[in-house]
């Protein structure tokens, strides 16, 4: 078959044809982003190249929404998400590497976004997300010193946001004034913060107008504006919270301890907030850029990182920081990092080291060290003799190092420290010591959701099926920790040795079997036989102490009727005093003295307490000189009290109960002046309360004004607490007494601080 | 034909023909005998061609078959989907943290050395 066709029509249909082919084809590239979109839904994952490659390759509002989806996120760029991993004094907490329902995103470095972030604030939709890229920028800008730019950017973006955009437009006017004030420029801090309050008059947003009022007060310190926004403060926390419509509320979410600060500010007259700064590097001098930084209050260190933080900024290329305008107060330091910049490092800070800030600038460095390496026993060893040696390599500089066991439960692990003050790097422990170790009791929830107490946490190191793992710690002759061995081990080459091993000295008995069957009650019966048969048998008498602990823990969980409590504790008072006889070591004697504190026995508790002062300090071990001292304080032995106080006011940096020490100076000389300084030493940073010390004793002073027989009330209230007459204590504390309302806010501080 | 027959006709086509004047002799010489470029291409795009329809057919038929298996195989190469070899997912153990596949691949090398 055959056509004749003219040349013409043979190519005009050719090129009819290719038109046809070309257009499907564009019309299939067009209609695949939504369905790489829905890929991503069901937890798609892309390499940081095919991310890029997307954006290059694709053209306005599909480039704008991957550089939202990819490098913005979901809830918008701020400075407290933008990081994988946050670490503090002792923490360490890893953000969404993986974005919940956005499909796992690559870690990509702020340092790679900024291009397509400012080409974002350049010409990207005026949206919500706009802002964020702004703000992110905005740290980048300020970091690099160009703060006109920081200035010029902000304001274009602002200038750009459609009036619906009112927070967010909002949220960059703020930062334009912080970033003003950074930088000394008053007069457009003024005219920023005009704008603002005629804006927040029209339409107020609760959220800014308290990061407003809180950034009038760091800025314009020593100003009128701070002792007239502390007068309203009083106003409004003696009003009741509702009704007043005074938005009380914003006011009373200020952290109380950022009020104490404005206070402390107020009250020195000082007009000028001190800085806070400092580089964050590595040991080998690299720096740390574009982290996050940020300064929390003791009162917010508990939960994660929110986004409206006080005091939060990035450090600049070569890892510096400052920030600006720090009320007085004690803060800790946190930092918001990368993966690869923290995998293979540590940053050895330590839940009780705090940035204490006055009146005067802060420098505070922050160096990360790389991690410890393991050398034996590692990679799952087993190990058979009645004897174990742990080895590592040496940290240049270190004193001494504290080692870790741990052991592997339903519900994750538990590790506690074993050997400690450690000066050499390598140690050998008996077995059997670490069988006698007492831990904590855990449960898990089963598959009907029924907590059952686990077994594994009971047995612990006794369980010859169970997986265990160690941490080294190192530390300085000072006590400050160098390194440690646990932390982020991302990559091939920062894995090291695995840090577990199997510990198959000692084979199973019966009750261990019934144990971890999980029949509890029958275990116990087990137990109890197997001790009545062999008075020696010091495992089956741990394990009966143990087996009480769990009893009591599941009691209170479940608070079920047929439990004697008390009697059970009795019996465990007893197993107590027998393993001591036995093998008597830290673990059990502190137990015990700690039974016969909380039974106020004290003549049983300095029997015990005298040999567990001595085998602790066999062990290394640190002895709690506070509850030491609280116990001779009950005992009326008010000299020795106080001498232990000054100790361990010296020893432990979270100062433990200071407020005990202080009654004991004011009860002894009634001194306001000693006991202010002694508070101003050692802020309280243990208590779950914010307690400011020094503010309660310049209150009793002020008291004491109005009051000729103040020292005589003080020597009489606080001597019922110090000789415990808590009958005649409660009493008073019922009675309201009015002309003593400083002194009894003491006192109830001192009931709860115990 | 007789040749009065032929003189008629030939009159009365003359007569009737009277009208009409031939004047693209230069028009037809060109399509003829293109002289110029222009010429010449008009005259290609005129030309006549037969086409074999099956093997054009056939070939047409595989070009856009290959065309399509190309957009199939490129497609997963720039938006990739399905199962993923970047996926990885952040384990906590025995304190330290790890990549999950990069844990179990070390873990497994060293399976087994314990079970006794």
């Amino acid at each position: 078959m055959k056509v004749t066709i003219k040349v013409k029509h043979l190519i005009l249909s050719t090129a009819v044809f290719l038109l046809l082919i070309a257009g499907s084809l564009v019309a299939l590239s067009r209609q695949s982003p939504p369905s790489q979109n829905t890929d991503q839904a069901v937890g798609s994952s892309l390499s940081k190249q095919e991310v890029f490659k997307r954006i290059r390759e694709s053209e306005d509002e599909q480039k704008w929404t991957y550089i939202r989806n990819y490098l913005i996120g979901r809830e918008g760029a701020e400075l407290t998400n933008s990081y994988d991993i946050y670490v503090g004094p002792g923490t360490s907490e890893w953000s969404s590497v993986t974005d919940e329902g956005q499909g796992q995103l690559p870690p990509i470095t702020l340092k790679e976004k900024f291009p397509y972030l400012e080409a974002y604030v350049e010409s990207g939709p005026a949206d919500f997300h706009l802002a964020g890229a702004a703000l992110l920028l905005s740290y980048y800008y300020e970091g690099a010193g160009q703060w006109k730019k920081t200035i010029e950017l902000l304001e274009r973006t602002e200038e750009r946001l459609p009036a619906s955009q009112m927070y967010a437009a909002q949220k960059l006017k703020i930062r334009m004034a912080e970033v003003a004030g950074n930088h000394g420029d008053m007069d457009l801090f003024r005219q920023i913060s005009a704008d603002l309050s005629r804006e927040l008059k029209q339409n107020p947003d609760t959220r800014i107008v308290e990061k407003f009022s809180w950034l009038q007060t760091r800025y314009l310190g020593g100003n009128e504006s701070i002792q007239q926004y502390l007068k309203a403060l009083k106003k409004w926390e003696g009003s009741p919270v509702d009704g007043s419509g005074k938005q009380p509320t914003l006011i009373l979410e200020q952290p109380t301890l950022l009020k104490q600060g404005l206070q402390k500010l107020a009250d020195s007259r000082s007009d000028r907030l001190p800085e806070v700064s400092g580089t964050l590097k590595r040991s080998d001098g690299s720096p740390i850029a574009y982290a996050g930084v940020y300064l929390r209050t003791k009162d917010s260190v508990q939960g994660s990182l929110q986004s409206d933080e006080p005091y939060q900024t990035m450090t600049n290329g070569k890892g510096e920081y400052t920030i600006k305008g720090v009320l007085p107060g004690s803060y800790q330091l946190y930092l918001g990092l990368e993966l690869d910049q923290i995998s293979g490092w540590t940053w050895p800070a330590e839940s009780d080291e705090w940035v204490r800030v006055g009146l005067q600038d802060v420098t505070r460095n922050a160096v990360l060290q790389p991690l410890l390496e393991l050398d034996f026993p590692v990679n799952q060893t087993t190990v058979r003799e009645d004897r174990i040696t742990f080895a590592w390599e040496p940290v240049p500089r270190a004193a001494y190092y504290d080692v870790y066991l741990g052991v592997q439960i339903h519900s994750g692990s538990f590790s506690q420290p074993v050997m400690t003050k450690v000066d050499t790097t390598r140690t050998t422990i008996k077995t059997e010591e670490l069988y006698h170790l007492l831990s904590g009791i855990s449960s898990y929830s089963d598959q009907d959701g029924k907590m059952v107490t686990d077994p594994l946490s009971l047995l612990g190191f006794s369980n010859p099926e169970n997986r265990f793992f160690w941490t080294v710690n190192a530390y300085d002759k000072d006590g400050h920790l160098l390194t440690r061995s646990d932390g982020y081990r991302v990559g091939n080459d920062k894995i090291g040795n695995l840090p577990f091993f199997y510990l198959k000295e000692r084979e199973l008995t019966l009750a261990d079997r019934t144990l971890l069957a999980g029949n509890l009650d029958q275990a116990m019966k087990q137990y109890e036989q197997a001790y009545k048969d062999d008075p020696a048998d010091t495992h089956s008498l741990h394990m009966l102490i143990v087996m009480i602990d769990a009893q009591i823990s599941e009691h209170r969980s479940n608070g079920s009727d047929s439990f004697d409590r008390e009697n059970a504790e009795k019996q465990q008072e007893t197993y107590l005093k027998e393993m001591v006889q036995l093998h008597p070591t830290s673990g059990y004697l502190s137990r015990l003295t700690d039974y016969y504190y909380k039974k106020k026995d004290w003549q049983a508790y300095n029997v015990y307490f005298k040999l567990y002062e001595k085998v602790a300090a066999g062990d290394s071990w640190d002895v709690d000189l506070s509850t030491h001292a609280m116990a001779m304080m009950r005992q009326g032995k008010l000299k020795d009290a106080e001498a232990l106080l000054v100790q361990s006011m010296e020893d432990d940096p979270s100062h433990r109960r200071v407020g005990q020490y202080l009654s004991l100076i004011l009860y002894r000389e009634c001194s306001f002046k000693t006991a202010r300084q002694l508070a101003g030493s050692y802020p309280d940073l243990a208590s779950n309360e914010s307690n400011d010390w020094g503010r309660m004793v310049e209150s009793m002073e002020e008291e004491s004004a109005s009051n000729a027989d103040y020292d005589k009330a003080i020597h009489k209230y606080l001597g019922w607490y110090l000789q415990d007459q808590q009958e005649l204590l409660d009493a008073w504390l019922r009675k309201r007494d009015p002309s003593y309302l400083a002194l009894r806010a003491f006192t109830q501080a001192l009931q709860n601080s115990e | 034909m007789r040749k009065t027959e032929q003189l008629l006709i030939k009159r009365t086509l003359e007569q009737e023909l009277s009208e009409i004047r031939f004047t693209q002799a230069a028009e037809v010489l060109r399509a003829t005998h293109p002289r110029n470029w222009r010429d010449r291409v008009r005259a290609f795009l005129n030309k006549e061609l037969e086409l074999p329809l099956v093997p054009l057919g056939t070939a047409s038929l595989f070009f856009l078959a290959a065309l399509f298996v190309y957009h199939l195989v490129e497609q997963p190469k720039t938006h990739p989907g399905g199962p993923q070899q970047h996926l990885r997912e952040l384990i906590e153990e025995g304190g330290s943290y790890y990549w999950k596949d990069e844990y179990e691949r070390k873990v497994n090398r060293h399976e087994g050395d314990h079970q006794s």
